[in-house]
């Protein structure tokens, strides 16, 4: 009888509470959707899956300190509140001021990601899911961290040489707990770090194209090859680098062709030298992929990735320099015609007076590729090849790619007489495929590489300055960095040398 | 329906707990009975008595436990040494009395439930005194000054044993009471009264109500239990019922002012957040737990009727609040609810009132520069101090909300607009002023009306009281408005002598309009904005720049020709409202198990369902922009395609909240021979709280009248089907619902009990354990103890002190003990967070880090000294009490900045320590001035708090961590509300400057280095160390008269300071101190930028609002409150026929007396919203 049950049941209910524990009761997760314990592979790989958390680069340094980049001074004086101190300071390679910037972003961003791929590391094991499953995580979360210690000891530590193994490296963080010491470790570790991870990455069963739509932002054996020949070049290792482009090549080499895909998007139109006798509108022409700032789907859609990855500029405005414009063919280089937008600078404010100057524009105004793409693969395959005098297949390689790029005819293909001829054409090559992005990078490995050839020393010529002010009305000086100046190295921000109590050390200049 | 239980009852020594199972058994049929027959006499009339020899008392005493009658008898019988061998049955009362008495010289007669024994008066005995021969029965009925029948009161005879209770009707009858025998008439509440009988056998007998006494509190509730207040030894606060009596919306402004150590601040609708005894936590939840009725709600002070609640205890030390464990260390505040009392007769408690308050004052609330100072303003900045400049293009500047003036003058620079049309633009916009215009068409004067009718009544065995109210309020702001119907219900039941049964219910129904405006919209105004015009129609208050759209867009082919927008059109074209429908249900068994002994068993249940509803017809903005917006627009052809549908856009939502709550209790309280008294009470309670979200997509092309809807003409976008939005960029759609499900579980053990020792001398100690569903992998964390202690010394009934007359009463209390804090919100290892549609670009699902992990967690713990000491001095003339304090939090959970390289720069970790030390002084007094006609009352109440944070590790703090406050701010050695101000250095080189570490100065172009303490002063604390509360109340005949003052003393505030606008997205406002730094010395004040192009003045804001010149004097005396009540004279509510009506009005935030001279009052600082005076007129009938 239900009655007779109830009777039962309360005085049992309370001795219940009374006396047991409840630790079961207690079980139940605070919530269904946020502040969840990681317990099955699908949650680490929903982790992995928000390219939202990995796909943004803020690296300043690419975007302002390479000879890619430029502040020329008569375009400074046209509007100098358009320009931050900031950029001033990459611009003029700063060590004293930049620590105290307060928009710094790239360190805690890429240690943020290697808190993601440690957290996926940390938590594999533990969780429910197939062995497959698991494999592919790991290989995934290891590409991760190798790939972001990789872009912080090219741009926080100095280049790795065997002089520079003992300079300071980069605190390693492998786990999730906070009481990992945060003292930089040598360069040596770091790089023999990347490079174990890279063959923990390289156990990857994923192709990158397997189910049709290439799955960029996540780690595949082409994105993970991609990401090994560039570090092979980058150690100078042209054998090794050859073999993981080659690989790359062979399971994934769609290229945009710019003389079919390529083509403008909305228009600007911006009237200037409003009011004056000169005043007139000028249309702007943008490539179609500067339309969506927020909408993804050009971005995810572009099928040269290999691996999803992109430079971030919060100031929306790459400044070339003159060099980096004076390399592209005006009439014939569809890059020229799409990626350099004239009148840029209209867009960001100097039109009264009017000052006429091209910004270097791709995704939105703020957003280039930077992960490995099919097109690095055959720059980097026609590098190794140049420099290890096979200049035929290495023009082959090259002009693949420029037919993409150019318009038909007969500046399509070009040819080297000798090795340094060769290898001239494809650094070329690379600045015009890959401005900002890799530049820093080469310049590093370029001065290391043992050939004086293609040695780069940079300099500048600017006003003083200090940490809030340009003297513009000074005489203008001449900033240098030269071959190996330790300035190669770029200062960590002040936070962590703070908040770490001075366990993490400053960069020594 | 008669029940014959006690006859089947188990016989024999059976153990306790199957007694209790047996009892709990016969409760739940016995609960259908009473469903069904409430009234059913559940006593047996059958008495079995089983025992060898039994003295007279004994079988009586045995009758009156079985029957449930009580006697009346002569003490000669219960002295009386016969003993009886007695063998009963299920026999009659009357043959068990008759067996009890037989032989004796006593007879019985049986009335009501009483039995009267009385000696027979027979000359057998002549011992017998002479007058009781003559003794003859005495009646009467005995009432209130009003003429109410005063049920329960007790009459005894001077000098006997003997005496009666009176019934419903106020009457009683005494039997065989001499002629010339004194009647002592006494009630709680009343004056005792002695009274000749006179030979008199009816007597009419009227109780004067007490009044020279305070609201004398006999016990204090701690939620779980009622302590006698003598024997208390924590630090309780008891508001007095005259207090509470007074109209409020919500009871918890009644305990504004009442408390010391209790700081009140109300927002502008009148709702107060409290703190007690300063910041006890750092980063978790703040505000004091509130328990109505025994338990913990959810809901907020909104869902308690406030004409329901007779009293409201604040439980501040640790042996006080302790009980409660990891929710207590930021104190408690016990509210019980009203009962009826047994046995008495309907009676109906009618209130209404109205409440209003004027309108904003927009000069305080938005205190903007004039229209022409503004535009003076604009011109001096435009294209100035790194402001962008408007190219003139559609797709990067259509979007500047740029002021007219801003606009006019680009439009010129721009080449648009000549020289003369721009300055006759700026010219006559310098004429308008908008303010009269808001006020009157978006501000409405707040009101509240409130209806409440009570019913209280009930039978010998059960009482109920029913509560109905209706609430009405009119916000601030036209077009926001809310109803609340709110219906109370409580039972008690004494379903047997062992046996009460008692239950609550509430079900409350809010609906919300938030048609209005709200203040951030009107500040979004300039000032010569203006809503109509000359002509009565409506202004365009463009959300674009005008001028671009005119020039590029061809506006009238898009789906909806206009594209202007205004708030008045606005709010008369959307109904957005919130209903919530909330209830809340508590029932309860307390089991009599022996003497001393009983069971509780409770449970309660909530469920809060709210739901939102927004719908907005295309006569709005909102609905007219969004589809215009949506459509893709072909620039080239002039092609419009419509991407939503024409018509309503209806948004709706719903939450969930349901709790339960389930708590089983043993009490034990006896007394042991004369000496000792014990008082323990011990039990578990679970927990649950479950919360649900609910979210519908926006519905697109809703029509309400047909209930019809549209689609996506063209899909909802996304990577597989892109559509354009008008100008070409890609859009999508959300065509999902959302949902969320949150668990809070506890589960507690509790124990509490005292020891008091010749009434003088008592111990207490409580314990806890709580554990939650927190995320943890070692279950240690999860059972936290609290655990107090306390003493209590009753001096004044030392022999010694017994020469010191004017000390009435003397009580010492010390205690210490531990309470807790929740912080929910982190666990030992990350977490993460999931979306819950798949990504609209890759059709993945994604997942993100939520916390970082805090391997240090743990329940925050508060522990406690207290010393307090009650006195009541001069004939109960002055009474009061004084506790010290020292709190001390460890284990607090606060933000540490570290390496990014840990993934994150900061986290919460339980690494904190924090003390806060006080003392507290109440001081009541009671004077009557002229007998009962003018009485004054006073309470005083004063208390210091001083808050340190004694422990926290943090590296380093930049300036931006100190000035903007809260937890980045927390600073060992300093108070936890600390102001950090920058020192303002002057303007060298033109650029202004602050005071850097040592000689240094910074300027304002970027962050400050190093640590802001070297350099930041420290300008005081925020939260007042001082507080006073005053609460005086005047009797003058037949009106009552009080007041309610505040004080807030010794902390400092940052008044506002000039704004510095520069041109950006949106218009440039600059408020009222433009004066202030147009004619300040630049070296005294920041000043303007002094360069024509300043690229860095938008960093500015980092330093400006925070110089050291702008703190200020926070203290300040608040008039709160002021009463006067009219109580209709007895004769004339007499001949109205009804119990009594009191007529009041009463004013609120009447007045405000400052300590700084910039007219800003520190809890409402300029430009935000302030209450204004609020005037209440009401009344309230007794029938």
């Amino acid at each position: 009888m239900l009655i007779n049950k109830i009777y039962r049941l309360l005085p049992g209910m309370a001795l219940l509470t009374l006396l047991s524990s409840c630790d079961k009761y207690l079980d139940e997760q605070p919530s269904k959707t946020s502040s969840l314990v990681v317990t099955t592979t699908a949650q680490l790989d929903a982790l992995l899956n928000n390219y939202g958390t990995f796909y943004r680069e803020g690296n300043r340094t690419a975007i302002y300190s390479t000879d890619d980049a430029d502040l020329p001074v008569d375009l400074y004086n046209a509007r100098p509140s358009t320009f931050s101190m900031a950029q001033v300071q990459f611009t003029l390679w700063d060590i004293n001021n930049l620590p105290d910037d307060g928009r710094e972003s790239f360190w805690s961003g890429e240690y943020k990601k290697i808190f993601n791929a440690n957290m996926a590391l940390s938590y594999v094991d533990k969780v429910t899911g197939t062995e497959e499953e698991k494999i592919a995580l790991k290989a995934d979360a290891h590409f991760i961290r190798a790939y972001s210690y990789w872009v912080l000891a090219n741009t926080y530590c100095l280049p790795y040489t065997d002089a520079n193994k003992q300079e300071a490296g980069l605190p390693i963080k492998l786990g999730t707990g906070f009481e990992e010491p945060v003292v930089r470790e040598p360069l040596e570790k770091v790089y023999n770090l990347i490079e174990a991870d890279l063959a923990e990455a390289q156990k990857t069963p994923v192709s990158l194209a397997s189910g049709g739509t290439p799955r960029h932002w996540r780690a595949s054996k082409a994105g993970v090859n991609g990401f090994a020949a560039r570090y092979y070049l980058n150690r100078n290792n042209y054998a090794e680098a050859l073999k993981y482009a080659n690989a790359a090549l062979a399971e994934y080499s769609r290229l945009v062709d710019y003389n079919t895909e390529m083509k403008y998007g909305n228009d600007g139109n911006i009237t200037i030298n409003a009011g004056t006798p000169n005043a007139q509108t000028v249309t702007i022409k943008y490539p179609y992929t500067h339309n969506n700032q927020v909408d993804m789907t050009d971005m995810i859609g572009w099928k040269e990735f290999l691996y999803f990855r992109m430079l971030n500029h919060e100031s929306w405005w790459y400044i070339p320099s003159k060099a980096l414009l004076d390399l592209y063919d005006h009439d014939h280089d569809l890059r020229y015609e799409y990626h350099i937008v004239e009148n840029y600078s209209y867009d960001r404010g100097l039109i009264k007076p009017a000052y006429s100057y091209p910004g270097y524009v791709f995704f939105f105004k703020d957003r280039i590729p930077s992960g490995p793409t099919v097109a690095e693969m055959l720059l980097i395959r026609a590098e190794c090849q140049a420099r290890t005098n096979n200049i035929s297949d290495a023009m082959t390689a090259l002009n693949t790619l420029r037919a993409k790029r150019m318009k038909p005819g007969p500046w399509v293909n070009v040819s080297a007489a000798g090795k340094d001829a060769a290898i001239k054409l494809v650094l070329e090559e690379r600045r015009r495929e890959m401005p900002f992005t890799q530049r820093w990078f080469d310049i590093r490995r370029l001065n290391n590489n043992g050939d004086p050839n293609d040695d780069v020393a940079l300099s500048r010529t600017f006003y003083p300055y200090n940490n809030a002010q340009v003297s513009v009305g000074e005489p203008t000086q001449t900033y240098m960095l030269p071959k190996n100046g330790r300035r190669f190295a770029a200062p960590l921000p002040r936070t962590e040398i703070i908040s770490s109590n001075g366990l993490i050390e400053q960069n020594k200049y | 329906m008669k029940l014959i239980v006690n006859g089947n009852a188990p016989v024999g020594r059976g153990e306790l707990l199957s007694l209790l199972i047996w009892k709990i058994m016969r409760l739940t049929i016995l609960l259908l009975i009473i469903a069904l027959h409430l009234s059913a006499k559940t006593y047996s009339q059958y008495i079995t008595i089983k025992r060898e020899s039994l003295t007279i008392k004994h079988v009586l005493g045995e009758i009156k436990r079985q029957t449930g009658y009580s006697f009346i008898a002569d003490n000669t019988l219960l002295e009386n040494s016969t003993e009886r061998y007695l063998e009963l049955k299920n026999v009659t009362m009357r043959d068990a009395l008759d067996a009890c008495l037989k032989g004796l010289p006593y007879t019985y007669s049986i009335e009501d439930h009483l039995i009267i024994i009385r000696r027979m008066p027979s000359s057998l005995f002549p011992s017998m005194p002479l007058q009781m021969l003559v003794a003859s029965i005495v009646r009467g009925r005995i009432t209130d000054e009003n003429g109410k029948a005063l049920a329960g009161v007790s009459v005894r005879v001077e000098g006997r044993a003997m005496g009666a209770i009176t019934n419903d009707n106020g009457e009683f009858a005494l039997t065989g009471v001499a002629e010339n025998a004194t009647l002592i008439i006494g009630s709680v509440g009343y004056e005792t009264q002695k009274m000749k009988t006179g030979g008199k056998s009816f007597l009419t007998i009227v109780l004067k109500t007490k009044t020279n006494v305070l609201d004398a509190v006999a016990v204090v509730s701690t939620g779980y239990q009622t302590i006698s207040k003598e024997r208390a030894t924590g630090s309780f606060d008891v508001i007095s019922k005259s207090q509470l009596d007074k109209p409020a919306v919500n009871i918890a402004q009644r305990l504004i002012g009442t408390t010391a150590g209790m700081q009140a601040k109300l927002d502008v609708d009148g709702n107060p957040t409290f703190e007690i005894r300063g910041k006890t936590s750092l980063y978790a939840n703040a505000t004091p737990l509130v328990v109505v009725d025994g338990f913990p709600i959810q809901g907020d002070f909104n869902s308690i009727n406030p004409n329901d609640v007779e009293s409201v205890t604040v439980l501040k030390d640790a042996a006080a609040a302790s009980i409660w464990g990891a929710r207590s260390a930021n104190g408690v505040i016990v509210i019980t609810t009203k009962k009826s009392a047994h046995g008495v007769p309907l009676r109906v408690e009618l209130s209404a009132f109205t409440r209003v308050g004027s309108k904003f004052d927009l000069g305080y609330v938005n205190p903007l520069a004039s229209s022409a100072e503004t535009v003076e303003y604009e011109k001096l900045t435009f294209n100035r101090w790194g402001a962008p400049v408007n190219s003139g293009d559609l797709m990067s500047d259509y979007g500047d909300q740029w002021s007219q003036a801003t606009v006019a003058l680009s439009e010129n620079y721009l080449g648009h607009l000549s020289n003369a049309d721009r300055d006759a633009v700026l010219e006559k916009l310098k004429t308008q002023d908008n303010r009269s215009q808001i006020s009157k068409n978006l501000l409405a004067n707040p009101l509240d009306q409130q209806y409440n009718l009570t019913l209280y009544g009930g039978s010998q065995r059960m009482s109920n009281v029913l509560s109905l109210l209706f609430g009405k309020r009119q916000s601030n702001f036209k077009g926001t408005n809310a109803s609340n119907y709110m219906f109370n219900y409580r039972a008690n039941a004494n379903v047997f002598k062992w046996l009460d049964f008692n239950v609550n219910a509430m079900l409350q129904y809010n609906d919300m309009h938030n048609n209005g405006v709200t203040l951030e919209d009107i500040q979004g105004l300039s000032p010569y904005d203006m809503l109509k015009n000359t002509d009565g129609s409506l202004t365009n208050i463009s959300q674009y720049y005008w001028p671009i759209m005119t020039r590029f867009v061809p506006m009238n082919k898009f789906p909806y020709p206009d594209w202007t927008y205004n708030p008045i059109q606005e709010i008369a074209n959307r109904d957005i409202t919130t209903k919530q429908l909330n209830a809340r249900m508590q029932a309860g068994l307390t089991f009599r198990l022996m003497k001393g002994l009983s069971f509780d068993s409770k449970i309660q249940y909530e469920l809060f369902n709210t739901f939102n509803r927004g719908l907005y017809n295309d006569q709005t903005f909102y609905v007219r922009n969004a589809v215009n917006t949506a459509a893709s627009w072909d620039q080239s052809t002039g092609a419009i395609t419509l991407n939503l549908p024409k018509g309503s856009i209806l948004t709706q939502s719903r939450t969930k909240a349901e709790s339960y709550n389930f708590r089983n209790q043993v009490n034990f309280n006896r007394r042991f021979g004369k000496e000792h008294e014990v008082n323990v009470i011990a039990g578990s309670e679970v927990n649950s709280f479950v919360t649900q979200t609910f979210g519908n997509p926006t519905t697109y092309g809703y029509n309400d009248q047909t209930l019809t809807l549209g689609t996506f003409p063209n899909g909802p976008g996304g990577t597989f089907s892109p559509i354009k939005d008008w100008l070409g960029y890609n859009q999508s759609f959300s065509y999902t619902n959302t949902f969320s499900y949150t668990t809070e579980r506890y589960f507690s053990f509790y124990a509490n009990g005292a020891y008091t020792f010749r009434n003088k001398y008592t111990v207490s100690g409580s314990y806890r354990t709580d554990a939650s569903n927190l995320i943890t992998d070692d279950p240690q964390y999860r059972y936290a103890p609290f655990w107090s202690a306390g003493l209590a010394w009753q001096i004044q009934k030392e022999r010694f002190m017994s020469a010191i007359s004017w000390i009435d009463w003397l009580n010492v209390r010390l205690t210490y003990g531990f309470n807790g804090n929740v912080d929910k919100s982190t666990a030992f290892r990350p977490l993460i967070s999931t979306t819950a549609t798949p990504d609209l670009y890759t059709q993945d699902f994604r997942a993100s880090i939520s916390s970082y992990g805090n391997p240090t967690l743990r329940w925050e713990k508060t522990g406690t000294w207290n010393f307090g000491l009650d006195y009541t001095l001069f004939n109960d003339r002055l009474r009061g009490k004084v506790d010290v304090y020292n709190k001390k939090g460890r284990d607090l959970i606060a933000v540490l900045s570290i390496p990014a390289v840990n993934g994150t720069t900061s986290q919460k970790l339980n690494n904190a320590e924090m003390s806060n030390r006080g003392i507290e002084v109440t001081i009541g007094t009671s004077l009557p001035i002229k007998g009962n006609d003018i009485i004054w009352r006073g309470d005083l109440n004063f208390a210091y708090n001083k808050n340190r944070i004694t422990k926290l590790f943090v590296a380093n703090y930049p300036a931006y961590a100190l000035f903007s406050g809260g937890s980045g701010a927390y600073v060992e050695g300093k108070d936890a509300n600390t102001l950090w101000s920058f020192q303002y250095a002057g303007v060298y080189d033109k650029q202004p400057y602050v005071q850097g570490a040592g000689k240094d100065k910074y300027n304002f172009t970027g962050w400050t280095p190093g640590d802001g303490r070297d350099y930041m002063l420290d300008m005081g604390t925020q939260v007042a160390p001082y507080t006073l509360g005053m609460v005086n109340s005047f009797k003058l005949y037949d009106f009552d008269v009080s007041f309610i003052i505040t004080g807030k003393f010794g902390h400092v505030f940052n008044r506002m300071s000039f704004n510095y606008p520069v041109l950006w997205g949106s218009r440039v406002l600059p408020n009222k101190k433009l004066g202030e730094v147009m004619n300040g010395d630049p070296m005294k004040i920041v000043p303007l930028p002094q360069n024509d192009d300043e690229p860095k003045f938008y960093f500015w804001d980092r330093f400006y609002p925070y110089m050291s010149y702008l703190a200020a004097n926070a203290s300040h005396i608040r008039m709160q409150e002021l009463n006067i009540t009219y109580r209709l004279k007895k004769r004339l509510t007499s001949a109205m026929h009804i119990d009594g009506l009191q007529l009041y009005a009463q004013g609120n935030d009447l007045f405000t007396i400052l300590a700084n001279s910039y007219g800003e009052d520190p809890e409402y600082p300029m430009g935000g919203m302030k209450p204004q005076p609020k005037f209440t007129f009401g009344l309230k009938l007794t029938l």
